[in-house]
């Protein structure tokens, strides 16, 4: 009886799935309401996990619950510390969970809610979800290697140096791209500015705490920081009342731009303990609540979607960033449906910390499920907006004009009725100046994150005051990726410099730290200064750029848990990380070469380099505008080679691979597997 | 799930099993806090 119930309920959860993704695929005219996507990601999800994981775990990789996990065999209570697996989830989400997943569906709503939202929920299931399982278990009977560790012995050696390079690439390019997004979410915006400033001391104060007064007792210093940033975000508003404090807090682009370049460098120079780790807890801790909060706004609110399900826009013609919805949508939405910095995370303290390998499916598949459904949160938030205001938000000035009017008109063209004094007074209620090119994908987030909660709480009145906790939430998250990824390019930098002149490989040497800080900063502050000159928005060219080498190095992890699939014997399930490899392949091979190659000059980086070229020669540049036209020409050249470089390694290392592949199927190669030996757990099943 | 209770969670595997070889004496709970930071921020612990 007990089984019968199962099955129908199973049944149940698969016709809501099927329900829920028809009704996204295929409702026209009238308005979604938001529940369908709840009910579309949540079966889908569900079912995923229940068989598709449970598939993986017992056939394919076959989870031995009796194998000992590094964390018993090597226990030193530092490094290898066997972990509740509800624990070790919550740190695996919270190390996983970035802005990518809340920026990126954002962006890709311009497409219209329906190949971004299919792509989140069917992309994570059968890739993203695959890739930090795969890559969690190989690391798990490794010991924990790294993913450059497990290229270099299971594909080649050249493949381990891709994938380091790879990785220092990626970073560079992410941390410019989210310091834009910050940039971009705070330009002439006093109250959000002064609202980040503030986390600053915040974070000092926390860290003096949690290093003299109680080290170690992060939950409270974490508690009392944020009740300190729920006090600034309130503060904020007399601040943006103030003439004279408005004035000191209202910041340019540039002056932001350069602001956050000198924190990346103050924050991977000092001490680790000062700012960078209590800002990480401190924006771990923001980062649960706020999800928790959204989740339920979501479900309490049920907003209706706006946005249709396909916008015109899929042309390629889109003012938010180039380019067709195949392949730029899922170039976009990169993380919330599969990144390859996650199977860092997989290859980093999480296999280290696992009881069991049978709890990989758990910690591994299922955090990057919930990662999914934070996209499709992001997703609804953002498509709930009227796509008039969505557009107006998101569109660059060069696009759609500088004032208010001309943005209506513009937009109103497009399809998307709109008038100025809409903007003027969604502005004012969110208690910014203006919201008219503020694009990047987190004021337009805000907004309809803002319109959520309040729904919830608090009504109109507290509109501004959830703009500005979810404005205050986005760049707080943000920094912290800023000031991680800074320091780990530090050390990366100090790694391999220190081969060439031993000192600078020293990390506890003053100068070595500052002129490795200075590289690392330096590298993704240029990007970053690109794109806030760029008169196109910069987003049109840095997301998919980061997204085309975050997607690149998801194939070098699911070409390195191919190779590993198939030296296990197991030819007849390569197909799934082979699958979502060669989508991959195809996806950032064909974006690569548009973005460097297209003819039309918003894509493609030398058509644009041609077009500034053409406008020089012919005198069409104003004098004062000339210097600048010749950076732009440069960092076009510079984009496309840096595009070429990331595509054209990742194609190497797969060749590479499917020589070493056909070896190993033909048996004229051993296949050796570079494996922990097995042990036995001595933990019985009641310690676990 | 804040790790506060890394501190104890190594003081009872050091009772347990000994010192390491590299490390002779039990570290206070500052010393522990600094190092497991450090340790935390040198490899990729956040993502996009």
């Amino acid at each position: 009886m007990k089984r019968v119930l199962t099955i129908l309920l199973w049944i149940a959860i698969v016709l809501g799935g099927v329900t829920g993704l028809g009704a996204i695929a295929f409702e026209r005219g009238e308005h979604l309401n938001a529940g369908w996507f709840l009910i579309a990601a949540v079966c889908t999800y569900l079912v995923a996990y229940r068989f598709y994981s449970a598939f993986l775990s017992t056939k394919v990789f076959m989870l031995d619950a009796r194998r000992a996990t590094p964390a018993e065999r090597l226990e030193d209570g530092r490094d290898f510390v066997p972990t509740n697996k509800w624990v070790l989830m919550g740190h695996h989400f919270a190390a996983i969970a970035g802005p990518g997943p809340l920026v990126g569906p954002t962006l890709a709503a311009q497409f219209g809610y329906l190949p971004g939202t299919l792509w989140l929920i069917l992309g994570a299931a059968l890739g993203g979800c695959v890739q930090d399982f795969t890559i969690l278990v190989c690391s798990i009977r490794r010991d924990g290697k790294s993913l450059g560790q497990m290229a270099r012995e299971e594909v080649s050696k050249r493949g381990g140096s891709i994938a380091v390079l790879a990785v220092l690439a990626i970073m560079v390019i992410l941390l410019a791209v989210v310091a834009l997004v910050i940039v971009k979410a705070l330009k002439e915006s006093p109250w959000g500015t002064f609202t980040l400033v503030m986390t600053i001391p915040i974070a000092l104060l926390m860290g003096v705490y949690l290093r003299f007064v109680r080290p170690g007792r992060v939950l409270e210093a974490s508690l009392a920081g944020f009740a300190l940033i729920l006090l600034a975000v309130v503060s904020g508003q007399w601040v943006n009342a103030s003439p004279v404090w408005s004035a000191a807090f209202t910041w340019s682009g540039s002056t932001l731009a350069i602001a956050i370049i000198v924190y990346g460098f103050a924050a991977s120079a000092l001490p680790v303990w000062l700012l960078l780790a209590p800002r990480d807890y401190l924006s771990a801790f923001v980062k649960i609540v706020v999800m928790v909060l959204l989740a339920g706004g979501i479900v309490w609110v049920r907003p209706v979607l706006e946005m249709p399900a396909l916008t015109r826009f899929v042309d390629g013609n889109g003012p938010v960033f180039a380019g067709k919805v195949f392949p730029f949508c899922f170039i976009t939405i990169a993380c919330g449906a599969i990144s390859g910095f996650h199977s860092l995370i997989s290859s980093g303290t999480t296999p280290k910390m696992i009881m069991r390998e049978t709890h990989a499916r758990f910690v591994g598949y299922g955090a990057m499920l919930i990662e999914s459904f934070v996209g499709v949160m992001a997703m609804v938030a953002a498509c709930a907006l009227t796509p008039g205001v969505y557009f107006a938000i998101n569109s660059p000035a060069g696009i759609v004009g500088k004032t208010t009017e001309a943005a209506a008109n513009t937009i109103s063209g497009w399809g998307f009725p709109l008038n100025a004094q809409i903007m003027t007074d969604l502005a004012r209620r969110v208690g910014e100046h203006t919201l008219l090119d503020r694009t990047g994908g987190a004021p337009s987030l805000a907004v309809g994150m803002a319109q959520i909660f309040s729904g919830t709480i608090g009504g109109e009145r507290l509109l501004g005051i959830w703009y500005h906790f979810a404005i205050m939430f986005e760049a707080l998250f943000i920094l912290t990726v800023l000031d991680a990824g800074t320091r780990v390019g530090r050390f990366m930098v100090q790694d391999f410099a220190g081969h060439f002149w031993k000192p600078l490989g020293r990390t506890n040497w003053a100068p070595g730290v500052w002129i490795s800080s200075g590289l690392i900063v330096g590298a993704w502050g240029y990007f970053l200064w690109q794109g806030v000159q760029d008169p196109l928005g910069g987003i049109n060219s840095l997301w998919p750029l980061f997204g085309i080498a975050n997607q690149l190095l998801a194939t070098v992890a699911l070409v390195v848990a191919t190779t590993i699939i198939l030296k296990m014997g197991e030819r007849r399930f390569a197909w799934v990380t082979l699958a979502p490899m060669a989508w991959l392949v195809t996806v950032t091979m064909t974006a690569s070469y548009q973005k460097v190659f297209h003819s039309n000059p918003r894509i493609g980086f030398l058509a644009q380099a041609r077009v500034l070229s053409a406008q020089l020669a012919s005198g069409a540049i104003p004098p004062q505008s000339v210097a600048v036209t010749h950076r732009m020409i440069f960092n076009n050249r510079l984009d496309a080679t840096v595009t070429l470089l990331l595509a054209g390694m990742v194609l190497v290392l797969v060749i590479e691979a499917i020589g070493e592949w056909i070896a190993i199927l033909r048996r004229t190669k051993a296949a050796v597997l570079h494996e922990a030996p097995y042990v036995v757990t001595k933990w019985a099943d009641a310690d676990l | 799930m804040s790790g506060d209770a890394a501190y104890d969670v190594y003081v009872r595997h050091w009772r347990r099993c000994g010192a390491p070889e590299e490390s002779r004496r039990l570290l206070t709970r500052k010393e522990f806090y600094l190092e497991r930071i450090q340790q935390r921020y040198r490899t990729p612990s956040r993502c996009c």
